[in-house]
Parts: C-alpha cells; sequence; structure tokens
C-alpha cells in the first residue's frame, strides 16, 4: 500500500512544483509587462514650470526667459490668434523652430506652413516640442487643425530671436510669424 | 491552521476580492475595448493623446505578477483551478491587443495617408505575430490547472530520441 502511495505522492509534489514553476514565470512577465508599459505610457503629471518668468509668461503670451518644451498650464484657456513680425539680424539662411503644447496635452493637431506651403504633415502637438527647420525670412504659419477640447494652444520657440510665443488657432485657421532680416 | 497560515489565507482571500474581481472583469472586456478604440481611430482618423489602453495593462500586469509571485497569494490558484489558465490567456490577448492600438495611435498622430497605412500593417503584423508567440508560449507551457498539470504528458520537441517517446505509457 505504501509503495503505491509514495510514487503518487511524488508524482504531486512534482506537478506541484512545475505548476509553482510556471506562476512565477508567468508572473515575471506580466511584471515586465507593468515596467514596459509604465515606460512607454505618458508621464502622469508633468513638470510644470511654476517661475515668475511663467507666470509674466501666460500674461504677456511672449517670453524670453522660457525654453522650448517649458509645459506652463494644466489645462487650455481662451487664447486670442494672435500674429508676430520678427526682426533680427541674423545671417544664416534658415533657423529652428520648436512647437509644443504647453498646456493639457489634450489631443490639440496643428500644421507648420512656411510661405502658405505646407511644411509638415499636420501632427498632434504634444510637451516634447517637435523641432522644424524654416527660413529665416518670409512667413511661417501655424495653422490649427483639430481641436482636442478648450481651443488649440501651442508655444512656438523661435531660435532667431530666442523667443517663446503662447498663442492659439482656432481649426482651420492660421498665426503669421512674419520673419525679416534688417 | 497555524495562525501564520490563517493570516496568509486572509490576505489572499482579501486580495481576490479588492484587486482580481476587478482585474478579472477588465481582463474580460480590454481586448473588446480595445478593438472599439481601433474602430474609432481609424474612422476618426485622430490618435488619442493619452493611451488608457497601457496603463491599464500596467495596473492588471503588476496585480497579476504579484498575485503568482507571492507565495501566499498563490493559494487563489490553486483553490480555483480556472483561475491560472484564465488569467494567463487574457492578460496574453489584453496585451496584445493594447499594443495594437499603440501602435495604430502613434501612426495617427501624424496626418499622413502611407504613414497611416503603414502603421495599420504594422499592427496587423504585430497581432499575427504576437499571436503565433503566444500559441508556441502555451504549446511549450501550456495554460492548465494544478489538477491538469498533474495529468500532464510531456511535450516533445523535434529531434527528440524516439525511444523515449515509446517509453510513454499509452492513456
Amino acid at each position: 500500500m505504501e509503495a503505491e502511495e509514495k510514487p503518487r505522492f511524488l508524482a504531486d509534489q512534482e506537478s506541484r512544483k512545475k505548476f509553482n514553476k510556471r506562476l512565477n514565470e508567468f508572473g515575471g512577465f506580466a511584471l515586465a509587462a507593468f515596467f514596459a508599459a509604465m515606460f512607454f505610457s505618458p508621464s502622469g503629471s508633468p513638470n510644470y514650470d511654476v517661475s515668475d518668468a511663467a507666470k509674466r509668461a501666460l500674461e504677456d503670451r511672449v517670453s524670453t526667459a522660457l525654453s522650448a518644451g517649458a509645459v506652463l498650464a494644466a489645462s487650455d484657456d481662451t487664447v486670442q490668434p494672435v500674429d508676430y513680425t520678427i526682426r533680427h539680424q541674423s545671417q544664416d539662411e534658415s533657423t529652428r523652430i520648436w512647437v509644443w503644447d504647453y498646456a493639457a496635452e489634450d489631443g490639440d493637431y496643428v500644421q507648420v506652413l512656411v510661405n502658405g506651403t505646407s511644411l509638415t504633415e499636420p501632427f498632434m502637438i504634444k510637451h516634447k516640442p517637435r523641432a522644424f527647420t524654416v527660413p529665416a525670412t518670409g512667413d511661417v504659419q501655424i495653422r490649427g487643425i483639430r481641436d482636442g477640447g478648450g481651443g488649440i494652444t501651442y508655444a512656438v520657440h523661435f531660435e532667431l530671436n530666442g523667443t517663446t510665443y503662447l498663442n492659439g488657432a482656432p481649426p482651420g485657421e492660421d498665426n503669421t510669424y512674419t520673419l525679416i532680416r534688417e | 491552521m497555524k495562525a501564520s497560515r490563517l493570516l496568509a489565507n486572509v490576505f489572499a482571500v482579501l486580495y481576490f476580492v479588492f484587486f482580481m474581481i476587478a482585474t478579472l472583469f477588465i481582463l474580460l472586456i480590454m481586448p473588446f475595448m480595445c478593438l472599439s478604440d481601433i474602430q474609432v481611430l481609424l474612422s476618426t482618423g485622430f490618435a488619442v493623446p493619452d493611451n488608457p489602453n497601457m496603463v491599464m495593462i500596467g495596473v492588471i500586469g503588476i496585480i497579476i505578477g504579484l498575485s503568482m509571485l507571492i507565495p501566499a497569494l498563490k493559494i487563489m490558484y490553486y483553490k480555483l483551478p480556472w483561475l491560472a489558465p484564465f488569467v494567463k490567456i487574457f492578460f496574453c490577448n489584453s496585451l496584445i491587443m493594447a499594443v495594437a492600438f499603440t501602435i495604430l495611435n502613434y501612426g495617427y498622430e501624424v496626418q499622413n495617408p502611407a504613414r497611416h497605412r503603414a502603421f495599420f500593417w504594422l499592427m496587423i503584423a504585430q497581432i499575427v505575430a504576437c499571436r503565433l508567440a503566444m500559441s508556441f508560449y502555451f504549446h511549450k507551457r501550456p495554460a492548465k490547472s494544478l489538477e491538469e498539470t498533474e495529468h500532464e504528458q510531456p511535450v516533445f520537441v523535434r529531434g527528440q530520441k524516439q525511444e523515449e517517446k515509446a517509453a510513454l505509457p499509452s492513456f
């Protein structure tokens, strides 16, 4: 009798061990999925710039103190579209601009145009700035394409004058930045 | 029953009630949620800024991971024979669909038909590849309960000696 039970007991132990091993393996896989998901998910709360310069920028809509990618507000507020003229002495043929969402990442889409011609496809603006190379003279337009909620608001930083502009563009409308070499 | 064992059982029951039941429900509906999100994405043509599916996978992943790695919680899988196969298969399903949505969503962040098509086919390829990988994994490591594992026959791989196969008792 004992001789019959012993192999069964051993078999139970063996299968329990195997079952446990598979649980551990899959548990490890699930934890790895957790870390991967956290890595690829958008960060819960961005680092808001709450400095005096940021507060002034929100009031004035223009700042020379903000760097590209500064996040200033948790939600979009109504911003009237404004066109700007940028005068500079740069002799370079081209310059760089950075475009990003300085408020809530809510799925706003914009498009960058140069002298009325598309430079980019419409793209979703995020907190992470997207860089583009544009001519140092002429019109750079930023067109609102899609409002993800609360109006299309964005920030654009020009390398030419080191200035950041906080602007709003209703869907289908453009903000024009006229670059003039003096 | 020892106090420590009783405590472990209570812990497992509480974990099951407060975390696992909701997780099981989410696992059940998540592939359909992802399919619905994909359908919305394709019809609107615009990506969503936050990807709730990956966040959900993260939360579910840690709940399942802890339940399978902490010895006191493993008792759930011994007491409920259906739980381990259910969790494994549905978690893989949900993960595959969440990744599929993430790929397509990334593609739709820029409005370009060629890019949209490329990411759509990339998503299809990912689903097919991951389903094949999942099939291979569960072929090698069958998603079975403890009782089924007890009656499991070893899985042979190509090239294994024929004598070993022949030595197996036939059922």
